[in-house]
């Protein structure tokens, strides 16, 4: 065996070892939070409200919350982002102004979310009047998974074989037919994984949403955007800064929901992908 | 073009959209907001998770921004209720009067300031008033134990402690050193007393205080001083609190009502509800209840706000009680 050889193989090595550590490290943490969890977690867990008395407290309006945020948060920013990712791409002229929402747009993902919290407080919580609502949530949280779903959308857009672009102008297709019937089949998955991922990142903030003002106690579950502001972060945060066990357990039972939600998330969107994928062949 | 995953997403997003409608159907009435102390969020949430069983369409929040925050947002109209653990200054007031809101203040419990150390420091049992200005003041030298008393170890105190907008830290301030406000600002602050025990629990050599309520969530891992006021060393015990032995760390907690809410149903209803409760549920989540006098004051300044909230003049009263007796609420007195 002559030496490079041997240097990929252990390069090889090194890389199954990180790979396996992450697979680890995700099963031990699952594994910790369904042995803590599974004192507390079970239907009614799901809809109870949250109480003083840990026996009695549930996450019925903090899972609620969630949900709510989630839905705004798609609603918000898949058009806004990928509307801007096709128009960066496919549209826009290179320009200076072009190149400058290029990089704020790359350099807004590596802003910490508080930062996001803080302008959501005095953007759509003050100015705006919206008051501390899942609304004002929902716009906060939309801003920070936008130059997520830029960038990555961006990345996949870009990832369409120029081939495809020139043989569609060829035919004499306008510039939205090869957008619409070229271009968006081709970057689908890629687009939906960006969008995944910043949901993901969205689902889980619980630092934005606490600068705006969340609930600590809700007697009914949010019904409406204008509703109080709640989530699972949050509510996690607020179980996990108490010392008793019990509380600790009903944190790890919302931690455990919120992953199993996410996941489950996940897991859609990689059946959409596949769908979309065997459509586009 | 057809495309079988996007009519899946289309289906799996139209059933999280249903899924969320039919969360509760009723149509429920005004969200009441409470905001402010955390040293008064045991109480408020006891109090709000029984008439929250009591009326199931209630729709009660509580959030907790410290005292300074919940009376802010409640002249802001971002609070109907504001919890306070101190009175609104003079400054707060006007504020507030300047922006057209009148409102009403309620005790509703006693507590008082718990000074902290973690379980495993058996070193330290009683601090007076002196030294505790000595620890916290402005212009504290002290930084480690030894700096305190000789006889102690050469540890660095750590101190947590409530922040800017918390009333337990405007009322300490005023008590120990003398100016409300006044204080060193090299330690960990924060308006929520939970993360003060956490920070204590974390560090053998840590000091900290918040309000005594919120003692029990930790009582595991801290240890509580007793505090030499100048009559010996008194632990703040309910009935240490009660009898004024721990006074001056002991305060009353108030409530601030909005007035013209009063003229709402179900704000009126949570409020009258929770002076009330607030007589049994107090000692049970480790406050020391008023005397029945001041609760019965409570009730009769209360209905009298609201009548005025309702426009009635003092001819159409028949009794401090009539007005409260509305026709939603005999239902639930009819029981008992």
């Amino acid at each position: 065996m002559n030496r490079t050889a041997s240097r990929r193989d252990s390069v090889g090595a090194a890389c199954r070892a990180a790979a396996i550590a992450v697979v680890v490290g995700f099963v031990v943490l699952a594994a910790y939070l369904g042995v803590t969890a599974s004192q507390v977690v079970d239907i009614d867990f799901l809809r109870r409200t949250p109480s003083g008395v840990a026996v009695t407290a549930g996450i019925g309006p903090a899972l609620a919350g969630t949900l709510w945020l989630l839905l705004l948060t798609a609603v918000l920013a898949l058009p806004i982002g990928i509307g801007t990712a096709i128009y960066l791409e496919e549209y826009a002229p290179r320009t200076r102004l072009t190149a400058l929402i290029e990089s704020v747009a790359a350099n807004l993902a590596g802003i910490p979310s508080v930062i996001y919290g803080i302008v959501g407080l005095a953007l759509f919580v003050r100015a705006l009047g919206m008051g501390p609502t899942i609304l004002a949530g929902g716009c906060t949280l939309a801003v920070l998974a936008l130059p997520v779903v830029i960038v990555s959308s961006r990345t996949a857009i870009r990832r369409v074989p120029e081939g495809l672009r020139m043989a569609a102008y060829g035919l004499g297709a306008t510039r939205w037919q090869v957008v619409r019937n070229q271009i968006l089949p081709a970057a689908g998955p890629g687009i939906l994984a960006g969008c995944c991922a910043a949901f993901t990142r969205t689902a889980g903030a619980a630092a934005p949403l606490l600068v705006l003002g969340t609930a600590t106690f809700m007697s009914f579950a949010p019904q409406t955007p204008a509703h109080p502001l709640t989530s699972l972060p949050t509510q996690i945060f607020v179980w996990a800064t108490r010392s008793q066990e019990e509380f600790a357990a009903l944190a790890a039972g919302a931690a455990l929901v919120l992953l199993l939600l996410l996941l489950a998330m996940n897991l859609v969107a990689a059946l959409v992908v596949r769908g979309l994928k065997g459509a586009f062949r | 073009m057809t495309v079988p995953g996007v009519r899946r997403w289309h289906a799996i997003a139209g059933s999280m959209a249903v899924l969320l409608l039919c969360g509760c159907g009723a149509d429920g009435g005004r969200v009441v907001v409470i905001d402010g102390s955390s040293s008064l969020y045991p109480l408020t949430e006891a109090v709000s998770e029984a008439f929250a069983r009591e009326h199931p369409a209630a729709r009660v929040v509580i959030r907790v921004s410290g005292s300074g925050g919940g009376l802010r947002r409640l002249c802001e109209d971002e609070a109907d209720i504001a919890a306070a653990s101190r009175l609104m200054t003079a400054a707060e007031m006007a504020r507030c009067r300047a922006a057209g809101r009148r409102f009403l203040s309620l005790p509703v419990a006693r507590d008082g300031v718990v000074m902290v150390v973690n379980s495993a420091n058996d070193a330290v049992a009683c601090l007076t008033l002196a030294e505790l200005g000595r620890i916290w003041g402005p212009e504290a030298a002290v930084t480690t134990w030894r700096d305190l008393r000789p006889a102690l170890p050469a540890e660095r105190v750590r101190l947590f402690g409530p922040g800017p907008d918390s009333g337990t830290f405007r009322f300490f301030t005023r008590v120990v050193v003398g100016r409300p406000g006044a204080s060193r600002t090299d330690y960990y602050r924060t308006e929520d007393d939970h993360l003060v025990a956490r920070g204590v629990a974390g560090d053998r050599w840590s000091l900290g205080y918040f309000g005594s309520a919120n003692h029990t969530a930790h009582s595991g891992r801290l240890r509580m001083l007793a505090v030499d006021t100048g009559f010996g060393c008194v632990l703040p015990t309910p009935a240490a609190i009660r009898d004024g032995r721990y006074s001056p760390l002991s305060r009353d907690l108030h409530l601030y009502v909005k007035s013209a809410l009063l003229a709402d149903q179900d704000v009126f209803d949570f409020i009258e509800h929770f002076v009330s409760a607030s007589e049994l549920l107090a000692s049970e989540t480790g406050y020391t209840p008023l005397p029945a006098a001041e609760y019965s004051r409570n009730r009769a300044l209360l209905s009298e706000a609201r009548s005025e909230a309702l426009g009635l003049s003092e001819r159409d009263r028949i009794g401090p009680r009539a007005v409260a007796v509305g026709a939603g609420r005999a239902r639930r007195r009819a029981p008992s």
